[in-house]
């Protein structure tokens, strides 16, 4: 009995621990409809970044040009670094990988690429082993971390538990807790 | 014997000549591009201009001094406007796209830029479409597309449904103004070079115009067989990247524009 008598707190402290995340809270459900998924990183290492064998082109983003490369972003996952000093014959040489990437620049040898919310600075004179001169971190704001920047519709709540946030995708949801 | 014997051995002085005569290319244009920059898709939000670096985020822009590349300082921000998505260089011109309108800075000495114009799209700033830019002394062109995607900051349902290249007139470059309005499917990238525009126009393709006459720009060629996001332009040759390929095509010859090569999804 005496147990029994913290059940409604039990709850309502449930229920603040889980309306913490909520955006914007929907009275009625709203059925399954269109809206925003966060892609998260479990990966805890979400800033290494390193340069790879080629892999396969899945779905391509921003692109890039210099001195007979091409740069192209996989998004959100990296870089590949495609040799088109015959563009008959274009021949992808390496892939950089950088989680939550979508930017590219070149200066010199130095390649600016966005990770998650840092930029981060990379000498490339050696494709086969870059090496990350600088780090500026919170390049862009927290919003990309926890709700999708510059969108207006119905998003998963982002729950930090699950990782960091690189990316949102498109997809149905069943009844979401958050819009904007 | 010994004819076979002379061709090999004029094989190998080729292959000679022709390795120094490489190496010595490589450390001609090494020399020459020191410190140089490369050449950006119209979605950039990254542009390099001298030892600057420009980036966009949602709302503004900030300038980085690259004066030692491998660490870039910042050491301005500007409030822009929201939903910004592009920023694009010519000749000392900043223009920045965002989801509602155009913006157009000046780089001044000290490399920071200072606003010239700021151009709605439509009645307001408070509707939006999606669009990147390019331009040249002269003229502005913009791509403006409703469908909404994640990867467009722009996107959301709040979107005006507006899909259309819009040329302004940029000789006053305080005060740009609307020449004419074409309508598209979805066009995302542009690029420019010379009079000769490059529109990808999602699903409908990559098109391509002579835009001599902005008031009736004409259609030269459009390949519609895939879905191209977006341009560069590189003096004849032209990549165009698709969600799942990159294109190449030669258009030196704008009446026989040729595929020169594709890398394709899973490759």
């Amino acid at each position: 009995m005496k147990n029994l008598r913290l059940l409604p707190l039990l709850l309502f402290a449930l229920c603040i621990n889980s309306c913490e995340v909520i955006d914007f809270d929907n009275p009625e459900p709203v059925g399954t409809v269109e809206g925003l998924r966060p892609i998260y990183t479990s990966n805890e290492n979400w800033d290494i970044i390193s340069s790879q064998e080629p892999r396969p082109i899945e779905n391509l983003g921003k692109i890039y040009y210099k001195d007979n490369v091409i740069y192209v972003n996989e998004r959100n996952k990296g870089i590949h670094v495609i040799d088109n000093s015959n563009p008959e014959n274009p021949v992808p040489i390496r892939f950089i990988e950088v989680i939550g990437s979508e930017d590219i620049a070149i200066k010199g040898n130095t390649l600016y690429v966005d990770n998650v919310t840092d930029l981060v600075a990379i000498d490339i004179s050696n494709i086969l082993e870059i090496e990350v001169t600088s780090r500026v971190k919170d390049l862009y704001s927290e919003a990309k971390k926890t709700f999708p920047e510059g969108y207006s519709g119905f998003f998963e709540c982002v729950d930090l538990a699950n990782g960091v946030v690189i990316g949102w995708e498109e997809t149905l949801l069943d009844n979401p807790n958050c819009q904007r | 014997m010994k004819s076979i014997y002379s061709s090999t051995r004029l094989i190998f002085t080729l292959c000679t000549l022709i390795t120094l005569l490489a190496f010595s290319c490589q450390d001609d244009s090494s020399l020459a591009e020191a410190g140089e920059t490369g050449v950006a898709g119209s979605y950039a939000r990254f542009i390099i201009v001298n030892n600057f670096m420009y980036i966009v985020d949602a709302s503004s822009i900030k300038t980085f001094d690259l004066v030692d590349e491998t660490k870039p300082a910042q050491v301005d921000e500007q409030i822009v406007g929201e939903r910004i998505e592009s920023i694009f260089h010519f000749d000392g011109r900043l223009f920045v796209g965002s989801g509602a309108g155009l913006f157009i800075y000046q780089i001044e000495a000290n490399g920071l830029p200072t606003q010239l114009s700021a151009t709605n799209y439509f009645e307001s700033f408070e509707t939006f479409s999606c669009d990147p830019v390019a331009a040249d002394s002269t003229h502005a062109y913009v791509t403006l597309n409703t469908l909404a995607r994640i990867d467009q900051p722009c996107g959301g349902i709040d979107n005006i449904q507006t899909n259309e290249l819009r040329i302004y007139d940029i000789s006053d470059l305080t005060n740009p103004s609307l020449l004419a309005q074409y309508q598209m499917e979805a066009p995302k990238g542009v690029g420019l070079d010379g009079k000769t525009l490059f529109v990808c126009d999602d699903a409908a393709g990559l098109k391509i115009y002579d835009v001599n006459d902005p008031l009736n720009i004409q259609l030269i060629k459009q390949f519609d067989n895939f879905t191209a996001f977006d341009v560069i332009p590189l003096d004849g040759l032209l990549l165009v990247v698709g969600p799942e390929n990159v294109f190449q095509f030669d258009y030196t010859d704008l009446s026989n524009i040729q595929l020169v090569s594709q890398i394709a999804y899973g490759i």
